[in-house]
Formats: C-alpha cells, structure tokens, sequence
C-alpha cells in the first residue's frame, strides 16, 4: 500500500496519481470560521480552500493557533459558540445525496456533489458518522468512564444503524462524551435497546483494530484500557459507521512514540481495508510525511503552501514552510545548530492582522510588496497541485526591497508590544 | 565506583550538539548511585474493580549515572519510565527512597541548613510547562526575583532592590526578552516567552547545574528551535552543566553528549549520543528510534516494523527483563528449535494467559473444537499423535497430552500469525487444553517449562563501559546463555 502511495506523487503534469484523476470526495473552498469574543473577532480559519480524494489521506499541518483543528470541526458543523463558520462551501460527493437535496435545496447541488453548508441542519448532522467521522486527541474524552467498552462501542453501531432507518430516533448513553455527542446530539432521548447484532459487530471492530481478546476486552471499563488500547477503542468507535472521511485531530499526539507507531499503521491498514479518505490533522511533520499523500501547512488561519508530499517538503516555496522544515530536529543527522523561525505566532484578532502576508513579522524574505497586501493563493511549479499563498511563487526574493529592519529588531519589536 | 564512561569513547568531533563544547571528559559533578523511588498508592479504578491491594509504583529502580562537568546528558524514554522521577529526585525535590546523590562528591540526600541551600542555588530546573510552573499572579519581574529574595541575593549590593532588579533585566535581556516586559504577567506572554522565563528564573542563582525537564516538549516547533539554542547557547556561556529529559529522541540528539535511555524505571542504555543514535545496541532502544517518524518526503519507504503491546504497569513489572513482554528479540531457550516471529506470539500468548485475558472459555475458542474455525490442523494433529516425548514430559504430562490428542484439541490455525507447528505448536494446544479443562496453573508451567526464557528469569544488568546495554544479547556477567545468542540478532553488534 505503502508504494500504491508513494507512487502517486511527481508525475510531470502533477496529475499522474489516480487519485487526483478521480473527483475528489471533498472540495473544500474559502471556508472562513470566526470566533466572535469579547477581546474582538478572531478569524480562526480564513478562505481554506482543499480537496480531499477518495481513498486518500490528506494531511494538515500547523503550529497551535494555525486554525487546523478548527477547520476540521468547521467541516463537521462542530463549531460551538462564540464561534460560527461564517463563509466557504464543503462540497462532498455523493449521488444519492444529490438526487434527494436536487428538488427541495437545488443551490445545494451540483452535479454529483452537494454542499453540506447549504443542507438543513438534520441532513447535514445526519452525515456525522455514516459519512464523517472523527477521532481526537484524548480518547478518555470520547468514552463515559462507567459503561463498558464494548457496550458503548454497541450502542454507537446501533445509533448508526437506526440513524440510517430514521435519523432522529436514537440517543445514546455517551452522549456527552465527544464522538458519542456528535454522533447522536439532536437526536430523540429514548433508551436506547442494543441487539446482539451490533454486539458482535462491536467485538469485530476491536479485533480489527488490533485489540487481542476482543470478546474479553469488551467487557472491561475504559479506565481498564491503556492509552494506546482506548485509542485503538476509539478508532473503533469512529469506524462503527463505516464513514466515506474520517477526519483525524492529532490522533496520536498524547501518545508515547512507539504506541504512535501502531497506531499510525492501524490507520494506514485500515484506510486501505476500508478505502476511506482520511484527513489527518497534526502538529507533526514527520507523521505527515509517514502518513499522507498530500498535504495543506497552515499559519495564522491559511493555508500557506499546499500540494503533493514532495511539493511540500521538498520544494517548499513558503518561507514559513522551509522554516518549519528546517527548524525540526533530524534524529538521525547531528546538525550541531536549529534554524528556527524567530518571532511568535500573531495574533488572529481581526483588527489587527490587517491586508497583508501574515507571516510577514517573521519572514526572512519579507519584502515591501509582502505588506502592501495580501498575497492571494496561487500556483506554481511541482505537482498541478502546488499551491501557495506568497509573493515568492511569482518572483525571487529581492533583497533591495527587503522590509526595513533586521529581523531581530522585527522580533524585538513583536514581542515588546504584543 | 563510577562508570566512567563518556571519555574514552568520545569521538573526534570535537564538539558536538548544539553545546559546541569541548568534551565532556571533566570530572564528575554530579553522581547518582542506585536510586529507587517508590511510591505507594492506591484507590484508583482499577483497583477497586479488581480488588488490588495496596502496591508500590516502582518509578525509579536503581538507577545509577555519573554527570560530568560541562556536558549534557540525556535522559529519554516514554512516559512513566521515571525520567522526570530521578530528575526531581536527584535534586531532591522528591523524597529517594534508596540510594545516594553525591553533587561534587558530597552527598546531597545528607545536606542540611545553609549546605542545602547553597545546593539549590547551584543545582536547579526548568519544568516542562511553562504555563503552570509560574504563578499567574507574579509579573515576569517579581517571577525571575524570587529566587534572589528567597536566597536573599544579592547580599553585598549596597540597595539591594536597586540590584536585584539590574539583575533581573539582565537576566530578561539574556534569555530574549526586554527589560520592558518586566511588569508583565506571563498570561500575557506566549508559549516560548514564558519559556525564556522559566529558563531566566532557573537562572537567577548563577546554578552550575540544571535540570532541563522535558523544557520544550509543550512548544510548537518553530519556538522549539529557539528554545533549544538558547539552552546551548547559555551552556555555554555560563558553563553549565545540565540532564536533559526528554520523550523526544530528536531533539536529544542536537543538544546532548550522552544519553541515558529508560524502560520502566531503569536504565537500559546509556552511550555517547551519536553512537547510541548510529548503533543503538538494546532491542527497545533500536525500536523507540525506528519509531519516530522523520519528516522527510520519503519516510513512507523506511520500513518499521512498530512494538506491540503497552508499557507494563510499574506496579507490577516483568520479572527479569522488564522489555520482555515486548521486545521483538526475545531469546528463547537454547535448546528449542523456533523461529523468532513464532517465539514472540507464543510469549504473547503465555503473558495473556498468566494475566487473565485468555481464560477457559477463550482457550476453548483458541482450540480447534469440532471443526469451527480450524482451516488446517493437519500438522498439530499429526505431529502430536505420535506422542514421541511421553518420557519426557513424565506421565502426568503424557496423559494431557492423551487428551490433548482428542479431535476437540487442536490448536486454530489461525491462533499465530508466524509459523509455529510440530511439537512448539503440540505444547501450546496442549497448555490450552489444560486452561479449557480449568487448568491454569498446570497450563502455565507447562507453557513454561517448555518456553522459558533466560529473559524472563535474570534480570539483565547495566555494565560499564562507554556504552553498555542492559540486555542478555550482550555480555551479561551472570547469564552465559544470552551472550551465546548474540549472533541471532543480526545487525546488533
Ligand atoms: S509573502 Fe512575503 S512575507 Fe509573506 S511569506 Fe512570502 S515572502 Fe514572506
Ligand atoms: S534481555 Fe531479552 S527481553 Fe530483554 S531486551 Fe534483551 S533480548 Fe529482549
């Protein structure tokens, strides 16, 4: 599979994968998300734009405040209050979807695609689970502490199921907990009733993602299970749909490094078992470059540079790209000294980010044209699919028209007023 | 008494990491000699619903190492392996429960009055986060003065404030931040800057020693980078000498000259840091390294081959080994003829079975019974029908492998992924039988007396030497066995 993967990148007109010959799963455009606080409004995604293929995994890249996270709960209407998805189009394949929306929601449609930000609000929740999934961080967040492992693995197959039958019938009692939330708010109290069916199926999902003893397994608590075991658990949970996406918010994060390992190939295996598109959100280059095809790198809500695997980390053209490139420690080269990027993330007030590159403070190419407005997102050259948001995909760096200033006077000078 | 190991192997770099150092060929600053910290506790979940009694969390056991002047050693492994346990501990911040610390040959853990405090003004830490190891009510400036108050520094300065706070904005300006930021709340600063605090903080004492505890593992990595070359550059200029814990082997290996690594509350490598990264010689080592993913567009075509299994809980290690419920390498018995792959599946096995997780009715699942599940018993059946080793097994074995002969008894093929067949595959039907009939006790020996493993009985020890590995495929003093089988693992030497 590794290869079927490897092999997809750097054909000479950036199209040669058969994934991106195919119509994406998802088209993501100028989706804005913003946070709406006392402190002002804070444009925590701003205009992403990104496909996602079938079969797939894309990666997002980003530091904390990039927005990564914020985008995958914008694409699964996930955004609580004060925040709100505030513009953009998630365009998802699915022609059965299409024909039902046609009549009633035809803005919704278009061709085989619908947008699920124009649906009504049931039918787009009605897509967590069986088309959307999710699995997160912390685990222990997506399981109620005192039902069983198994049962509530059962219950969410069986909130899945009835959901296909009749979306507004069921509730589960993990509700409250994460997955279980998503995958059953709005929906009727009724206790729910899980049949031996959906048992079993909950024993087959452990064992397929790797839990020994399954049947056994089943019947112990959450706090009975490792860290590694509850994330296995939870991937698990986020499976009992059979979801076409599973988007994956730095799934391995709280992990130690050889349990990341497992489940890294857990979710290599069964993305190909089960030939769903995966999104993977991390902060880890290095999980993006074991994991993904190709991959979006975030900074201050945009999306800076995207495209194949080999667009990204090996012709960067972002400066803040190549300087996360360079700033991350190589295990197996000694480089006596880091590159870091100096400065601090910005701050995404709307106010004071203003029309401009938002890398700009940082930049080590930053030139005049760089402030003057905001670089739009454009091509250039690699895969079809190179995209990046800066002027240096349309001209070299000039240092005659660098910004005024060192950069550690620009950075003394951020930090003092920030 | 210590185990001088970093000199000698040094190699020609000269300097190397970050540090741009020298060597660290100086004397010893600072040696920890076999210390344990227990801890006792109980009440949580688990423990209730299993009814577990009262048991001590062996955090640190025995760990022993010998900081020199200068350098920077590395402490890594996962969480719970007692890395931020014996930092704290060797500085005593925690209670030791045995063992010694000797900071320039005097023993710390017997410091009182005005001798432990000139301790912690030259020996101190900088925390992991830095967003709870400061007090949100005290400016950047009262923060990095505390210490000077609390130590009453400086003493000879004729207005002492008028000192402490030139101090203090010195301290700021050095770390990257401004003397302007002096009034400030650290809510107010970023992740790094609290950072550059702490680190202004830990070094308001002019400390010769620090104990760097995970100090960038909660920053993004562009700030990471910054961090990390302030610290070598402050080593340097303030002749520091530190212990750097850390989980994340990259970043060990820019900034340190030795590393140490840990498995549940041991040390079970410690080396120079370019040859344990190069030749990692412990099979855990060798596989924490081939675990991080490198960020580099061809990762996906470097094979791993990840660890199975989870940490041990420290309540109960392993006996002898405590990386045998995981390591790939596990040596069996010499004379048993077994495939490696097939080795671990079958220790697999016995561990779920002495813990629980396979009892009578899994066993019975495990096993062919009457066709379901059993693709292919034609081996096992056969091999085992000819009872050849009755006089070997004794009778009472002889009679359970009678039974064990019966059509209800043979091993599902699809119970190991590895090839496992003849009489290796008899003995496990054999000991699942006896597990079926509800016979743990006899189904564990029997899986033992057959399996055992030199792991499972001796704990390895650490040697000396510059670059010793606490494992049985290496020359272990008391087990020959282990040092028989070091050609098996090839590659390893
Ligand atoms: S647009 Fe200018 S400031 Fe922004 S990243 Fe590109 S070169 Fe740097
Ligand atoms: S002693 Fe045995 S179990 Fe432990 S690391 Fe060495 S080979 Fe593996």
């Amino acid at each position: 599979m590794l290869e079927d993967r490897a092999g997809s990148e750097d054909a000479p007109d950036g199209s040669g994968a058969d994934t991106t010959t195919a119509d994406p799963i998802l088209e993501v455009r100028n989706l804005s998300t913003q946070f709406f606080t006392a402190e002002g409004q804070v444009n925590a995604v701003e205009s992403v734009s990104f496909d996602v293929y079938d079969g797939e995994i894309f990666g997002i890249v980003g530091e904390s405040g990039s927005g990564k996270s914020v985008t995958a709960l914008s694409i699964l209407d996930l955004v609580e209050s004060p925040g709100r998805v505030t513009a953009g189009e998630i365009w998802y394949r699915n022609p059965d979807l299409a024909d039902d929306m046609r009549d009633s929601h035809p803005e919704a449609v278009e061709g085989e695609y619908v947008d699920t930000r124009r649906v009504p609000t049931g039918v787009r929740r009605s897509l967590r689970g069986p088309t959307f999934s999710m699995i997160f961080q912390d685990p222990m967040s997506s399981f109620n502490p005192s039902i069983t492992v198994g049962e509530q693995l059962a219950e969410a197959i069986e909130v899945q199921r009835r959901a296909r039958a009749n979306p507004r019938s069921t509730r589960s009692r993990t509700q409250g907990y994460g997955l279980g939330r998503f995958l059953t708010d709005s929906l009727l109290p009724s206790r729910s009733y899980v049949s031996a069916e959906s048992r079993e199926r909950a024993t087959g999902l452990l064992d397929q993602v790797g839990i020994p003893d399954s049947a056994e397994r089943a019947a112990e608590y959450p706090n009975q299970f490792s860290g590694g075991m509850l994330q296995r658990a939870m991937v698990a949970q986020a499976l009992a749909g059979e979801p076409d996406v599973l988007i994956a918010d730095e799934p391995t994060t709280a992990l130690d490094v050889t349990i990341q390992a497992q489940i890294l190939d857990l979710l290599a295996d069964l993305q190909d078992e089960e030939d769903m598109s995966v999104i993977m959100i991390t902060h880890d280059l290095g999980v993006i470059a074991r994991m993904c095809d190709r991959v979006g790198v975030m900074y201050a809500g945009e999306i800076a540079e995207r495209g194949s695997l080999t667009d990204v980390f090996d012709r960067p053209v972002h400066p803040y790209t190549e300087g996360l490139l360079e700033s991350i420690p190589d295990p197996d080269d000694p480089a006596p000294r880091l590159q870091p990027i100096e400065g601090n993330v910005p701050s995404l007030i709307d106010s004071e980010m203003g029309n401009r590159c938002y890398f700009a403070d940082r930049c080590p190419k930053a030139m005049d044209e760089c402030v003057a407005e905001k670089p739009a997102e454009v091509d250039t050259a690699g895969s079809a699919e190179h995209r990046v948001r800066c002027v240096l995909a349309e001209r070299e760096y000039d240092p005659t028209r660098a910004l005024s200033g060192t950069e550690e006077d620009r950075e003394r000078e951020a930090s003092a007023d920030d | 008494m210590t185990e001088e190991d970093s000199g000698r192997s040094r190699n020609d770099r000269g300097k190397r990491g970050a540090t741009g150092r020298a060597n660290a060929e100086g004397d010893v600053l600072l040696e920890v000699e076999d210390l344990h910290k227990y801890y006792f506790e109980r009440d949580t979940l688990t423990d209730r619903l299993l009814r577990r009694e009262a048991r001590s969390v062996q955090a640190v056991d025995g760990v022993s190492l010998a900081i020199h002047r200068g350098e920077t050693l590395g402490l890594v492994g996962e969480s719970g392996c007692g890395k931020s346990t014996t930092g704290e501990t060797l500085l005593r911040l925690r209670e030791a429960t045995d063992g010694g610390v000797y900071f320039e040959g005097e023993s710390v853990f017997d410091l009182a009055g005005e001798d432990l405090m000139a301790f912690r003004r030259r020996a101190g830490i900088v925390f992991q986060d830095p967003y709870s190891s400061l007090d949100p009510r005290m400016t950047v400036g009262q923060l990095v003065a505390e210490p000077l108050s609390v130590h009453g520094e400086p003493a000879d300065a004729e207005n002492t404030k008028e000192a402490r706070r030139e101090r203090v904005d010195e301290l700021l300006e050095r770390v990257g931040l401004s003397h302007s930021q002096r009034d400030r709340y650290p809510h107010e600063f970023s992740g790094g800057q609290r950072q550059r605090v702490g680190i202004a903080r830990a070094l308001a004492l002019e400390p010769d020693f620090l104990v760097l505890d995970e100090p960038v593992s909660a920053l993004d990595v562009s700030v990471q980078a910054q961090i990390l070359n302030l610290l070598a550059d402050l080593q340097v200029e303030f002749d520091l000498t530190y212990l750097f814990i850390a989980h994340d082997l990259s970043v060990v290996r820019h900034l340190c000259d030795r590393v140490a690594v840990m498995y549940l509350g041991e040390i079970i490598e410690r080396g120079p840091t370019d040859e344990l990264f190069e030749e990692p010689r412990h099979p855990y080592t060798q596989a924490l390294l081939e675990s991080v993913p490198r960020a580099r567009s061809d990762e996906r075509e470097r094979a791993i081959d990840p660890l199975a299994g989870d940490v041990p809980s420290p309540r109960d290690p392993p006996s002898g080994c405590r990386f045998r419920t995981r390591c790939p390498a596990v040596i069996p018995p010499d004379d048993l003829e077994i495939a490696q792959e097939g080795y671990r599946e079958v220790m697999d096995l016995r561990e779920r079975l002495e813990s629980g997780d396979v009892d009578a009715e899994r066993a019975r699942e495990l096993l062919a019974g009457d066709g379901g599940g059993a693709a292919g018993e034609g081996t096992t059946g056969s091999d085992r029908s000819n009872g050849s080793d009755e006089s070997e097994h004794g009778d009472r074995r002889g009679r359970r492998r009678a039974s064990a002969v019966g059509e209800e008894a043979r091993l599902r093929e699809d119970v190991f992924e590895a090839d496992l067949a003849g009489e290796n595959r008899a003995v496990v039907a054999e000991a699942l039988n006896s597990l079926a009939d509800g016979e743990r006790a006899e189904a564990i020996s029997i899986l033992r007396e057959r399996f055992e493993s030199v792991c499972e009985r001796t704990p390895p020890v650490l040697q000396d030497g510059p670059h010793p590995a606490a494992c049985h495929l290496y020359d272990q003093p008391t087990e020959r066995r282990g040092a028989d089988r070091t050609e098996r693992s090839a590659g390893d030497d």
